[in-house]
């Protein structure tokens, strides 16, 4: 477990945006760390998806207000490491 | 006094009694004269849970269901010196609110083994000759088994497999002498609830609320249909659904 939490905690940048494509079904480099998450489908199953993922990939549980203060893409961003 | 809900005399087996319905379960049972066999994964909060109980011969035993080779070393401790139990209870159960997209094999399969399959291992043991002479099993099913909600496909399946179960069972279990039922409850005040909220459907609290219309449940409010269930007053109830959800369903 240690070892794995190191290893994903390793992980680059352009995997990080791979992970986040893939959530939000988008098209490979069409997310920006800027891209306003209003401009995407943000909605409460994107929200649990987020919640899974950074659960199972980072070690994290995110809480109601941290996915409600969430605007860009790069709010999510740091949130996976 | 005449108490349609006696449970004295009774030895009874509860899963997931740690915290939340199944703690409520023993609770209660244990106030209707039942000596309860407590099964939850850690020691310190099923000792707790203990603490919490009328009367005396309760045990607790720590185990993790998702050991299901092992389920029977349960029966065999519960059931020490020839001792026979007359009711089982499976509380124990896992939540998640998942897109479809984000559900992996893993999560598939520890949703349906702490669910179902571990139902289905505890039921075969129970109704062993050697560990019960007949009996009442109740089965904490859900309004998820008959309604659904979004990223509730692995939930809402695992309480639909076990109530499909459970009326299966309940018709090959009558030459033992056994009674198969279950409770589905709506949204419960427990910490299952509580972590269940706490996300992107935080929002959504009242909006759950809202559509019960006697409010959210207490622990107690299942505990008492199970007791009913697992009591003798119900010895002509056997193969159904009990729901207890504030009129969820009503709608």
């Amino acid at each position: 477990m240690a070892e794995k939490e190191r290893k994903e905690k390793s992980m680059t940048q352009p995997e990080k945006f791979g992970l986040l494509e893939e959530m939000f079904e988008a098209d490979a480099g069409s997310l920006k760390p800027e891209t306003a998450l209003d401009t995407l489908q943000w909605d409460s199953m994107a929200m649990l998806s987020l919640i899974a993922l950074v659960n199972e990939r980072f070690g994290k549980r995110l809480s109601g207000s941290q996915l409600k203060a969430f605007k860009t893409i790069q709010d999510l961003l740091a949130v996976m490491e | 006094m005449f108490n349609p809900m006696n449970l004295s005399g009774k030895r009874i087996l509860v899963t997931g009694a740690s915290s939340g319905i199944g703690l409520s379960c023993a609770v209660i049972a244990a106030k209707l004269g039942a000596t309860l066999m407590l099964i939850g994964r850690n020691r310190d909060r099923l000792d707790e849970s203990l603490s919490k109980l009328d009367g005396g011969g309760h045990i607790a035993i720590p185990f993790d269901l998702s050991n299901l080779e092992a389920v029977e070393s349960l029966f065999e401790i519960a059931c020490e010196g020839g001792k026979k139990l007359h009711g089982l209870v499976h509380a124990a159960g896992i939540r998640p609110a998942l897109p479809i997209q984000s559900v992996s094999v893993a999560q598939m399969q520890a949703v349906m083994l702490t669910n179902y399959w571990a139902f289905l291992e505890l039921t075969k043991n129970f109704s062993k000759k050697k560990y019960s002479a007949g009996g009442s099993i109740v089965a904490i099913s859900s309004v998820s088994a008959l309604a659904g909600w979004p990223g509730g496909s692995l939930y809402c399946g695992s309480k639909g497999a076990l109530d499909a179960s459970m009326r299966a069972l309940s018709l090959e279990l009558v030459p033992k002498k056994i009674r198969v039922n279950s409770v589905a409850p709506s949204n419960i005040r427990t910490p299952m609830y509580d972590v269940g909220t706490d996300t992107a459907s935080t929002d959504n609290r009242a909006v759950l609320i809202a559509k019960q219309p006697l409010g959210l449940g207490e622990p107690e409010d299942v505990a008492q249909a199970v007791a009913f269930l697992l009591s003798d007053s119900s010895r002509f109830i056997t193969g159904t659904q009990l729901v207890v959800d504030g009129g969820y369903l009503a709608q």
